[in-house]
């Protein structure tokens, strides 16, 4: 059965593409928040993350250490094969909804 | 530079632990960004934000998992806890017989405080209701009813009560086709329901207008002006009209003449202080019978802008204004407003906070069996837990297999302990009479079997607990290889404390019911002065129209009494006959007939200083009741109106007296009726008039002839058993006038009995729960001897086969058991400090450090500690020190 990402996986996945090399959810979290505006919760980014990794759609990677972090080696993620293709599923699936769709505040009153 | 600490604890509390370590990090990162970007403030406000959205995680972790999964789960759990406990017959058995008992007996009582204690009088805004009442400091009489006079001035003066009324019952013959039948009535002043807030169910309550053919109730006249009206409760029109609508108008008729019925009460309608089923209007006069005549009660309804303290100042007021005023009757006399919310509970609060004790007590030892119980049964199950932990089963598993287990076990536990509560409280309200006005129908209350279920299973969860999580930590897997128990000292010295604990307790009740039954025993020992046995007595209110103060139809009372003493001697099983105004023992005597007397050499003490009780009585009272004379003559037919007055007192009376000379031939003067000078004409034995727990006071007695009464109380000696013949007397009296029955008739002994029916009552709850105490304390006893006999048995075989005797391992572990037991009794003796504060007043007759008693506790506990260890004793000493050597 193809599966399709919920709202919340989408946004993480692509922020996480956005965030290029192995990113943390604190990187995520921020990215989000500095392209859209939306204000996220870190731990619920990580219960994504974490529902994603079983689903095999992103793996984790260890980082280089940075001054950041104290100079510990800690998790990041990364997007697998398999989650890529879900992103290009969901773009797709969207992509094609909205074809031909003119869409104004005004309508729907 | 470090994020808040509360918000970090806040996310260490509320994060699942798989992603705890990262968030944190990951936090403190963006922390340390927003300190850059934006500043300490903004920094710490988005960190506090972010910790309160991590509440939300955990939920959503949990939906991650299987539901399904779980409560697979948690049915094996149950499955498996049904087979365990199934194998444990005698630890299920016990436990479920402990909570039945324990839940059972904490739920019955609760149940019987809900419906006395705690139920609240059935009138709208009963919190405003005052009975008000008079006391006097130096007499010590601190609750007393109040005059009709009084009353009236306080009705007139009060501005803070919104309504004062008045009310006092009286027994009311009322006619009935072919006999007289007494119903209890009560005379109430105009804003007696309205003070009350109820109005009737059918047809209305008194007015204006039905007080104008009112009775003056102190004067006993009839003011005339067409036929009483009355107002019947719900019961008596269910009982004697069918509950017709028709009732309206009847008239019915009593010794009062023709009463119109004129309303009826709604059935939630209940008389304060009062069984009343008939109310009847009264008026009062300011020149009755005098402000010393106290016998009517007072209710007032608290204005709702006024308060408690302004209406007691004004009361104080009011009452120093009547003793300026009216110095002889009312002088030191001041007025008290009770709460009657709580004066209708009063003395069963006391008694039901001694039975509350001992329950509290009860459930505290049944949950430390309990637990001492549990822990043993984890401890010994250890190796099981060890293997599973082994095998890969997490602690928070295990734990939810316990806690299963658990729920199963004091769940079962629970129910049966709500439905044993039932028997239990039938039998409570079989013990205690003036418990069941309304109680009789009364059911247990869930919400109090589920706090004492609640109470005991928290106490046996965390005893399993205990070893449970211990053993399933690092140590587990030693366990395992020690043979399947525990040896490490925690669980039994745990256990031990338990035990300590259950016995300290059941050290408490021991005393406490061993100084209950002595009272009872003590009080039984007293010589009340008088001969209760085979003796029957008839309460007689006699008709007011037909034997009022002027002779009219066959005489005053004094004919009729004479009459009737006459009458009933001349039956062939009576021995002696004697009526008096008031009888020994009853409830109901108030010191209405208290008076003051002097002698004539005397000033007449002031106000209320020295007071005797009147007794009015017929020649052979004393003999029908076994009193007798210490020097004189008793009453006979020649004390007559037309004698002298004559008097005879009781011996404190004639001591304090005429501590010198003899009191016979003495003259004396008394204030009853009247202030008048009589003759002593003999001096009798005193008597225990109120209570057997209670001395003699000073008594007058006047003959009856001379000062006729219309309610006397005929005491009848009889040959043969007074029960049987009681309905033979009731015919005799209406033998001699069908329209004048008895009131009520009774034996002494009951009467006796019934004034000390509470305090045996208590010892019996008391010591049965002593017993259940002691049975539970044994038991637990019982259980770790034999335990630590079984965990021992190598040691021992060890010993005996070094050459230590049977005798010497069996007396070792009886020594072990009397150690437990003198540590738990000196723990006890702690305990028995506030224990003994506290039943201080329902004592009799005995100290409540007395010696006796707690050595007899004592020793009690010794003995059974020491019966419970006699089988494991046994047990040890029968160990074969070959066969040890060999099995292991």
């Amino acid at each position: 059965m193809t599966r399709y990402l919920g709202e919340f996986e989408y946004a993480v996945l692509l922020a996480l593409l956005r965030c290029g090399e192995p990113a943390a959810g604190v990187d995520i979290h921020d990215e989000i928040l500095g392209t859209t505006g939306r204000d996220t919760s870190i731990p619920a980014v990580y219960v994504t993350l974490s529902r994603m990794a079983e689903k095999g759609y992103v793996r984790v990677a260890r980082g280089k250490p940075t001054d950041e972090r104290g100079g510990r080696n800690k998790k990041r993620y990364q997007l697998t094969a398999a989650g890529t293709r879900a992103l290009m599923r969901s773009r797709d699936l969207f992509a094609r909804l909205w074809e031909g769709v003119e869409l104004s505040p005004q309508r729907g009153d | 530079m470090t994020p808040p600490k509360l918000a970090q604890l806040l996310l260490h509390l509320c994060l699942p632990r798989s992603i705890r370590a990262q968030v944190l990090e990951d936090l403190a990162v963006g922390f340390g960004r927003r300190v850059g970007r934006n500043g300490m403030w903004l920094a710490r406000r988005w960190y506090w934000s972010q910790s309160v959205r991590s509440l939300a995680p955990r939920v959503q972790l949990r939906r991650l998992r299987d539901f399904a999964h779980v409560r697979a789960a948690v049915a094996f759990d149950a499955a498996y806890a049904v087979r365990s406990l199934r194998r444990a017959p005698g630890f299920t058995t016990t436990v479920l017989v402990i909570l039945t008992a324990g839940v059972g007996v904490c739920t019955a009582l609760v149940t019987v405080a809900e419906h006395t204690i705690l139920r609240p009088p059935p009138y709208p805004e009963p919190d405003r209701l005052y009975l008000l009442r008079e006391s006097h400091e130096a007499q010590g009489i601190r609750d007393e009813r109040t005059s009709p006079e009084n009353f009236l001035d306080w009705r007139a003066r009060s501005e803070s009560f919104g309504g004062i009324a008045s009310w006092r019952p009286m027994p009311l013959i009322v006619y009935g086709p072919e006999r007289g039948e007494f119903v209890n009535a009560a005379r109430v002043t105009r804003d007696y329901f309205d003070v009350l807030a109820w109005d009737a169910a059918v047809g209305r309550v008194f007015t204006d207008e039905d007080f104008a053919a009112a009775w003056y109730d102190s004067a006993e006249d009839y003011i005339g002006g067409g036929p009483l009206r009355g107002v019947i409760s719900h019961a008596l029109w269910v009982r004697q009209f069918g509950s017709h609508a028709s009732v309206l108008g009847t008239t019915v008729g009593t010794e009062l003449g023709p009463v119109e019925i004129i309303g009826v009460m709604p059935a939630g309608f209940r008389p304060p202080l009062s069984i009343a089923e008939i109310f009847l209007p009264v008026e009062f006069r300011d020149d009755g019978v005098g402000r010393n005549s106290r016998f009517i009660d007072v209710i007032a309804r608290l204005r709702t802008d006024r308060t408690y303290d302004q209406a007691v100042a004004e009361l104080d007021a009011i009452s120093t204004h009547l003793a300026a005023a009216y110095p002889g009757p009312n002088a030191g006399w001041s007025i008290r407003a009770f709460a009657l919310q709580e004066y209708e509970v009063a003395d069963d609060r006391a008694a039901l906070a001694v039975l509350f004790g001992a329950v509290g007590c009860l459930l505290l030892i049944a949950a430390l069996n309990i637990a001492g119980m549990q822990l043993a049964r984890w401890t010994m199950r250890a190796r099981e837990t060890a293997l599973r932990r082994a095998l890969g089963a997490s602690r928070l598993r295990i734990g939810q297999q316990l806690v299963v287990e658990n729920v199963i076990l004091f769940a079962l536990g629970g129910v049966l302990g709500f439905f044993g509560s039932i028997p239990i409280l039938r039998v409570l309200l079989a013990m205690s009479p003036q418990w069941d006005s309304t109680v009789d129908r009364a059911t247990p209350n869930p919400a109090v079997f589920g706090l004492a279920v609640a109470v005991i299973a928290l106490i046996g969860l965390v005893a399993a607990l205990i070893p449970a999580f211990r053993v399933s930590g690092e140590h587990g897997t030693m366990a395992v290889s020690r043979g399947g128990r525990w040896a490490g000292p925690g669980p039994a010295v745990l256990r031990r404390a338990f035990i300590v604990g259950e016995i300290a307790v059941t050290l408490v009740l021991l005393v406490a019911a061993g100084l209950l039954a002595r009272s009872v025993l003590e009080v039984q020992r007293v010589d009340p002065g008088f001969d209760p046995s085979r003796v029957a007595v008839l309460r007689m209110f006699l008709d007011k129209d037909r034997f009022g103060w002027s002779s009219g139809y066959g005489g005053s009372p004094r004919a009729y009494y004479a009459r009737l003493t006459e009458h009933l001697e001349d039956l062939p099983f009576v021995e002696a006959a004697g009526g008096i105004q008031a009888l020994p023992m009853l409830p109901a005597n108030t010191i209405d007939f208290a008076r003051p007397y002097w002698r004539p050499d005397e000033i007449r003490p002031g106000g209320d200083s020295r007071l005797a009780d009147v007794r009015l009585i017929t020649p052979g009272y004393f003999d029908a009741v076994g009193m007798h004379m210490v020097s004189g003559r008793e009453f006979d037919n020649s004390d007559d109106p037309t004698r002298p007055e004559v008097i005879i007192v009781n011996e404190s009376l004639a001591k304090s007296l005429f501590p010198e000379e003899t009191a016979v031939g003495q003259a004396l003067m008394i204030d009853y009726r009247g202030v008048r000078s009589v003759q002593i004409v003999g001096v009798v034995n005193d008597v225990r008039f109120y209570r057997l727990s209670q001395t003699a006071r000073p008594e007058l007695y006047l003959p009856h002839a001379q000062v006729p009464y219309r309610a006397l109380s005929v005491a009848v000696r009889v040959s043969t058993d007074p029960r049987r013949v009681l309905p033979d007397l009731r015919e005799a009296v209406l033998q001699l006038d069908p329209l004048q029955p008895v009131q009520e008739a009774l034996t002494l002994d009951a009467l006796v009995e019934r004034s000390e029916a509470e305090r045996r009552a208590q010892a019996w709850v008391v010591g049965s729960i002593a017993a259940a105490a002691v049975f539970l304390a044994g038991t637990a006893i019982y259980g770790i001897l034999a335990y630590m006999v079984a965990e021992r048995r190598r040691a021992i075989g060890v010993r005996m086969a070094l050459g230590a005797r049977a005798q010497q391992v069996g007396m070792s572990v009886l020594v072990e058991s009397v150690r437990l037991a003198a540590a738990g009794a000196v723990l006890g003796l702690l305990f028995c400090v506030p224990l003994l504060l506290a039943v201080r007043a329902h004592l009799f007759a005995i100290s409540a450090w007395d010696a006796r008693t707690f050595a007899t506790s004592g020793l009690t506990l010794f003995v059974i500690a020491a019966l419970a260890g006699l089988i494991p004793a046994y047990r040890a000493a029968q160990t074969d020190p070959a066969e040890i050597m060999r099995t292991d």
